[in-house]
């Protein structure tokens, strides 16, 4: 097997993972069996994995979104503990206290304001430039989120201070149900050029493209420790949030994602049998963690709440 | 009527009526209708007038002031209360100043919902309200199920002045009780202020203990009302303020009818709306006083954890019990 067809293999396993993750989700809350909500990644998964691919937790930090069930699978794989979080079973990874929106494990760290994490991950940034650690700051952001006042202060506070951030923006084309173009003045590439930064672009349809694309920004902000901005290009299938019913979509996207699903591109990748075997160990793998989240106990606010 | 039906009914009423008044906010309009649904349909209808914006809020909300001092009427929307935290600059120390500094009337309603019990977690259940209270120049007003919100909308409106109007999103579904009997054993009065006062008692029989809060609690002490009732042959009224920054002490304790009353927010007591409620009753009257709220932690998602921290019916009813065991 050439190393291409390994690393598809490899990186196809994080994907269907999270598809199945994102679909089980949405099934649970379908019949009631999760409280609170829920931001699927379904149609995003190439920019997750072939982003978090490169990352190293034990010396990288990385701050995600509302919208970050994906990146946390992608980096970690920990279903189990994802699912008894939002089903706000103690053995949660934040004990059942943050729900779908507040994550945390290890060097990851996500919250509920849309883009409230950027200033925190220039922070990160700051801190490891201070402390002359290695090892650099990954950030999500979402399209809608380019439109708050403090991402583009601390896009600038990146920019002249020279923190060793990537800023990865999934321009997913909405926000919630609006077109974020319909509400952007001018273009994003040529804003964050204007504070100086360096910005690069991808349509994310294929994983490895991204993995390999990724790699060599992330190499060099390694080395050389200065800011740049990713914009990927890519598609949320599913609705913005449980109670969304999709109503706003532009049939001309919706049509050329579906016919370009950088999940089903990965598949036509790897021999029949492969897929097979891999998408059925991943199904019952995720059947068999959900029902073992059911037997998990609640959390308890004598031992949980501090 | 539903909570969300008589505001949606309302913000049409205005629009329909006067050509200064403008809706604000993110996916406001069609298909979408708002993240609650309360500008349902709005757009179709006056596609000019509701102002869909990008995800801004500081900057939307500075518009709205500048609309209002130029002489318009905008009522913006933030999707949940957690976010008024993002235009706290704007309206503590541009549009409070305006009305009072510059002489100028501003007619400005920010209505966003607020509250949890819904597993959402700790950036989309708080109850911030707090915030704004007793900052000169701001109102902080809450419509409730005990009289119309649509009306507590209007007259918010024609303040003059900047209003933080808090809704409830537990709220939207529900329906607004009429005044006059209520379930065959309770009584609904409505007082009517500059915002109304509303009193939901026991019909015929004087209160043993008075609840006094605001909101969403107003549904779940109707519960506590009902299990001390039911359970315990205890006679409670709860008395529900819509203006939660300026209330008249004075009206309130001529409707306290009991020695012991209880102040219940959603919000956390510490430092809270009670706190200035309690004391402020204290020194006006000789009454026993006491708050329920929510506990100091920030607001989990998990149910038990999220109960334990909000007030609930059970914590409500023993801390009841507790104070009608000691004598006044
Ligand atoms: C400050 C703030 N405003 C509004 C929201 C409500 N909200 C959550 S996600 C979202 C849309 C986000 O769009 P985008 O940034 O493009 O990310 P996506 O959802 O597409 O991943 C909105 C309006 C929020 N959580 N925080
Ligand atoms: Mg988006």
């Amino acid at each position: 097997m050439d190393v291409d067809r390994t690393l598809y293999i490899r990186l196809y396993k994080k994907m269907f993972l999270i598809r199945v993750f994102e679909a089980k989700v949405e099934e649970m809350f379908r019949l009631g069996k999760l409280r609170g909500t829920t931001h699927g990644c379904i149609g995003q998964e190439a920019v997750a994995v072939g982003v978090l691919e490169n990352v190293d937790l034990s010396r990288d930090y990385v701050t995600g979104t509302h919208r970050s069930h994906g990146h946390f699978l992608a980096l970690t794989g920990k279903v189990f503990e994802l699912i008894s979080e939002l089903m706000g079973k103690k053995t949660g990874i934040v004990r059942g206290k943050g729900g779908s929106q507040h994550l945390h494990y290890g060097n990851f760290y996500t919250n509920g304001i849309t883009g409230g994490m950027i200033p925190v991950a220039v922070g990160l940034g700051m801190a490891k430039k201070l402390k002359g650690e290695e090892g650099v700051v990954i950030s999500f952001l979402g399209d809608g989120g380019m439109n708050e006042g403090y991402v583009m202060e601390a896009l600038n506070l990146a920019g002249v201070y020279k923190t060793p951030n990537i800023f990865v923006l999934e321009n997913n084309c909405y926000a919630m149900s609006t077109i974020t173009e319909n509400f952007t003045s001018g273009k994003f590439d040529e804003r964050v050029k204007g504070f100086g930064l360096e910005y690069h672009y991808l349509k994310a349809l294929d994983v490895v493209e991204v993995y390999g694309f990724f790699k060599k920004i992330y190499e060099r902000v390694r080395k050389e420790r200065y800011p740049v901005f990713v914009e990927f290009e890519t598609y949320r299938f599913c609705g913005h949030s449980k109670s969304d019913r999709r109503e706003y979509v532009v049939k001309e996207w919706e049509d050329f994602w579906h016919a370009n699903d950088p999940l089903e591109k990965c598949r036509s990748r790897i021999p029949a049998k492969v897929v097979e075997d891999v998408e059925k160990e991943i199904i019952n793998f995720v059947e068999e963690e959900f029902r073992r989240v059911l037997a998990a106990p609640y959390p308890d606010p004598g031992e949980d709440l501090f | 009527m539903k909570y969300i039906e008589a505001l949606r009914n309302t913000l049409h009423h205005l629009l329909e009526e006067d050509d200064s008044v403008y809706i604000i906010g993110e996916d406001i309009s069609e298909p979408y209708g708002g993240a609650f649904k309360v500008t349902k349909g709005l757009s179709k209808k006056f596609p000019e007038r509701l102002i869909q914006t990008p995800m801004s809020e500081q900057a939307f909300t500075g518009m709205a002031i500048g609309m209002a001092l130029a002489g318009l009427k905008p009522i913006v929307e933030i999707m949940f209360g957690d976010f008024i935290a993002l235009v706290v600059d704007q309206l503590i120390n541009h549009a409070s100043k305006f009305w009072d500094i510059y002489g100028k009337k501003l007619h400005l309603v920010l209505r966003t919902p607020s509250g949890g019990y819904r597993g959402y977690g700790a950036t989309h259940s708080q109850s911030l309200e707090r915030i704004f209270m007793g900052i000169p120049g701001i109102k902080v007003v809450a419509p409730n199920i005990l009289s119309d919100p649509g009306e507590v909308l209007r007259r918010s409106l024609y303040l003059g002045k900047p209003v933080v109007l808090i809704e409830n999103k537990l709220d939207y579904g529900r329906e607004i009780l009429e005044s006059g009997v209520v379930d065959e054993v309770f009584t609904l009065s409505i007082y009517d202020a500059t915002f109304p006062v509303s009193k939901l008692k026991v019909l015929n029989e004087s209160s043993e203990i008075s609840f006094i809060t605001y909101g969403g609690m107003v549904q779940i002490l109707r519960d506590v009302q009902r299990k001390l009732l039911f359970e315990e042959d205890i006679t409670s009224e709860i008395i529900a303020l819509t203006d939660i920054s300026d209330y008249d002490v004075n009206l309130i304790v001529q409707l306290v009818e009991s020695k012991r009353v209880l102040v219940v927010e959603e919000g956390w007591s510490h430092f809270g709306w009670g706190s200035q409620v309690a004391l402020d009753l204290r020194l006006m009257a000789n009454l026993e006083v006491r708050r329920v709220g929510a506990r100091p932690f920030n607001i989990p998602a998990a149910e038990p954890l999220e109960n334990h921290v909000l007030p609930t019916v059970d914590r409500i009813f023993e801390e009841t019990l507790r104070m009608l065991s000691q004598e006044v």
